[in-house]
């Protein structure tokens, strides 16, 4: 590993292990949690629709109007602290 | 030639000289039963039961014969065909420079193609066949013929007894003569593109751009009767009548379509296209936006209807997941608070009325999503407790309904006041489908604007068979203009300024651990 991979990771190391992420949701729902960067999304859709009261396969999340996936991390994403997610509801209906 | 057919002569066993073609190939893949029909045929005349194909057509062609007068007319039609034989030849011979037919495998190839030709104009006077007729689907056949067969048929303008009979009404597909059908390609070559169904291509088709968006009026779209669409104020025409001036405002602003904040909503490009696009389905954003509009109208007492609510889509949502905890364990479930709420008028807090079910609110409207894909009318009347459904398909949609039936008794007894606790049942209320119009929504696409109409309808008193096929593109396009009007109407851009998140959905900061 090179020095400046090292000193790109000691912050995160020593301070920023967690990050905070704010998701708005349908009906001006805001919840801001703080969790661990390594940590699956999927921990906070699960608290965020816990805490709304819906199942979880009626909202879709999005970081930056892209679909975000259960499994992926904040570190995987390149999340920064105060991001925001938006969770929204997708129904569609025709015949 | 003349000779042979002046004395009757059996050319079913005649051996021709002319060389085998691959239309030939194609033809006489279903010679035996084409053969065993016409000795039928020449017998009693009867169409052999199950022929259902090209070897029915052709019989039935030939049953007529004797009756056109086969023996008193013989001199006309003898030299009919001795005509066409004659331009049979010469096309045969022509096709074998320009072999362009496509010849489908497996096909078997006698050698006696002529057989085919003959038999159907001079049935041969044998026995019929033991063989039963063919019920197969005959090859499709395709002209072989190119320019030449211009010149040689024009089935379009032939009378029946000039038309050979090895060209069936079956399979006409790649007939290369011009045709007199403006706009009408005789190939049918680009059928596939052309192809359609309700419910998929027009769903997927591409939008058209907003500067081609027209403005429905009774002289578009699919007029299914005589009588003209009134724009008369008349109850029907208030459903889907808008003002040109509206109309040419709305169109103007698609052109540059800056988002329009609607309450919990927004009206963009995306969400206007969608609305007045035909065969596009509508969602929840537009439908909040309504009841959002609709719930500032009844609290400005801009309409007639009082003591209403409206709910959203997050609230039927809400009221799903709740229903799953409840029906575990009914007796010792406790309503959650937000669910009171609603109850009490404070959600859904975009345009926020604090008005109690049961107190001051007696019916509640909002539409529901069902079953993944589709839009009904809701509504709950708290006084005759009962739920109303208005659903465009005539479905059943009882393990939807049935959760709000059972819930909302339990919000109206927990908000209301405590004299009147002890009255309150906890008993589902009843369910009934509203008997709809039948064979409405054709497109498969138009729910959405059904259950918007159908609210609307039974809200200002109209009666919902007025709603139907015939106006509902009239229908989506006010829904549009709605939108975007209130979008630009001070009094709801006022209501929205007085927004405020209800204490359930106020920022709040989780600590998630590990």
């Amino acid at each position: 590993m090179s020095a400046t991979q090292e000193e790109d990771k000691k912050p995160r190391d020593q301070g920023e292990a967690r990050i905070i992420l704010k998701v708005k949701g349908p009906d001006g729902y805001e919840v801001t949690f703080r969790m661990q960067r390594s940590a699956q999304l999927k921990k906070l859709m699960d608290a965020f629709c816990d805490r709304v009261y819906v199942d979880l396969n009626s909202l879709v999340f999005l970081l930056d109007g892209r679909p975000l996936l259960p499994e992926q991390t904040p570190d995987e994403l390149d999340m920064k602290d105060g991001d925001e997610i938006e969770a929204m509801l997708n129904l569609r209906g025709g015949p | 030639m003349m000779e042979l057919i002046r004395t009757k002569h059996d050319f079913s066993d005649h051996v021709w000289g002319i060389e085998e073609t691959p239309e030939d190939e194609s033809a006489v893949n279903d010679d035996s039963a084409v053969h065993d029909e016409a000795a039928e045929s020449d017998e009693d005349y009867h169409t052999p039961k199950g022929s259902k194909n090209l070897s029915a057509t052709s019989s039935r062609g030939k049953k007529r014969l004797p009756d056109r007068g086969f023996l008193w007319n013989g001199q006309r039609l003898q030299k009919q065909m001795a005509e066409t034989f004659e331009k049979m030849k010469t096309e045969l011979e022509d096709s074998r420079k320009e072999p362009s037919v496509e010849v489908e495998p497996g096909e078997s190839s006698p050698k006696e193609p002529s057989t085919k030709q003959s038999s159907p104009k001079k049935p041969s006077p044998k026995k019929p066949s033991p063989t039963k007729p063919s019920t197969s689907q005959p090859p499709l056949r395709r002209s072989t013929h190119g320019e030449a067969s211009k010149s040689s048929f024009d089935v379009n303008f032939s009378e029946e007894d000039d038309i050979p009979e090895f060209i069936d009404t079956q399979g006409v597909e790649g007939l290369s003569q011009t045709s007199y059908v403006p706009g009408f390609d005789p190939s049918q070559t680009n059928k596939r593109n052309e192809w359609w169904t309700p419910g998929t291509s027009v769903r997927d088709s591409e939008a058209p751009l907003p500067s081609q968006w027209q403005k429905w009026n009774k002289g578009k779209g699919l007029q299914l009767t005589d009588s003209p669409l009134r724009t008369d104020g008349s109850p029907q025409s208030s459903l889907y009548y808008g003002s040109e001036e509206s109309w040419i405002g709305f169109t103007e602003w698609v052109k540059k379509p800056k988002p329009l904040p609607l309450g919990p909503s927004i009206l963009n490009l995306p969400i206007a296209t969608r609305i007045v696009t035909p065969g596009k389905w509508l969602g929840n954003e537009e439908m909040d936006a309504f009841m959002f509009i609709w719930r500032v109208n009844t609290t400005l007492k801009r309409w007639g209807p009082g003591r209403v609510a409206f709910m959203s889509a997050m609230f039927c949502l809400q009221i799903d997941a709740a229903y799953n905890k409840f029906i575990r364990d009914k007796k010792a479930y406790e309503l959650p608070e937000f669910l009171l709420g609603y109850g009490r008028g404070e959600l859904p807090s975009h345009g926020r009325t604090d008005l109690v079910w049961g107190v001051d609110i007696d019916r509640l409207y909002f539409p529901l999503f069902v079953n993944g894909n589709h839009w009904v009318g809701f509504h709950v009347n708290i006084i005759e407790k009962k739920v109303e459904v208005l659903d465009s398909g005539r479905g059943r949609n009882r393990q939807h309904v049935e959760k709000f039936a059972a819930l909302i008794p339990r919000i109206v007894k927990a908000v209301g006041p405590p004299e009147r606790q002890k009255q309150l049942l906890l008993k589902s209320y009843s369910i009934v489908d509203v008997l709809m119009k039948t064979r409405l929504n054709k497109s498969y696409c138009d729910c959405g604007a059904y259950a918007l109409k159908h609210l609307e309808c039974l809200l200002l008193g109209i009666d919902l068979s007025l709603v139907d096929d015939e106006i509902i593109m009239g229908c989506r396009q006010e829904i549009s203009v709605d939108l975007w009007e209130s979008a630009h109407d001070p009094i709801y851009a006022e209501a929205m300024t007085r927004y405020e998140p209800s204490p359930w959905e106020r920022e709040e900061s989780f600590e998630l651990e590990d």
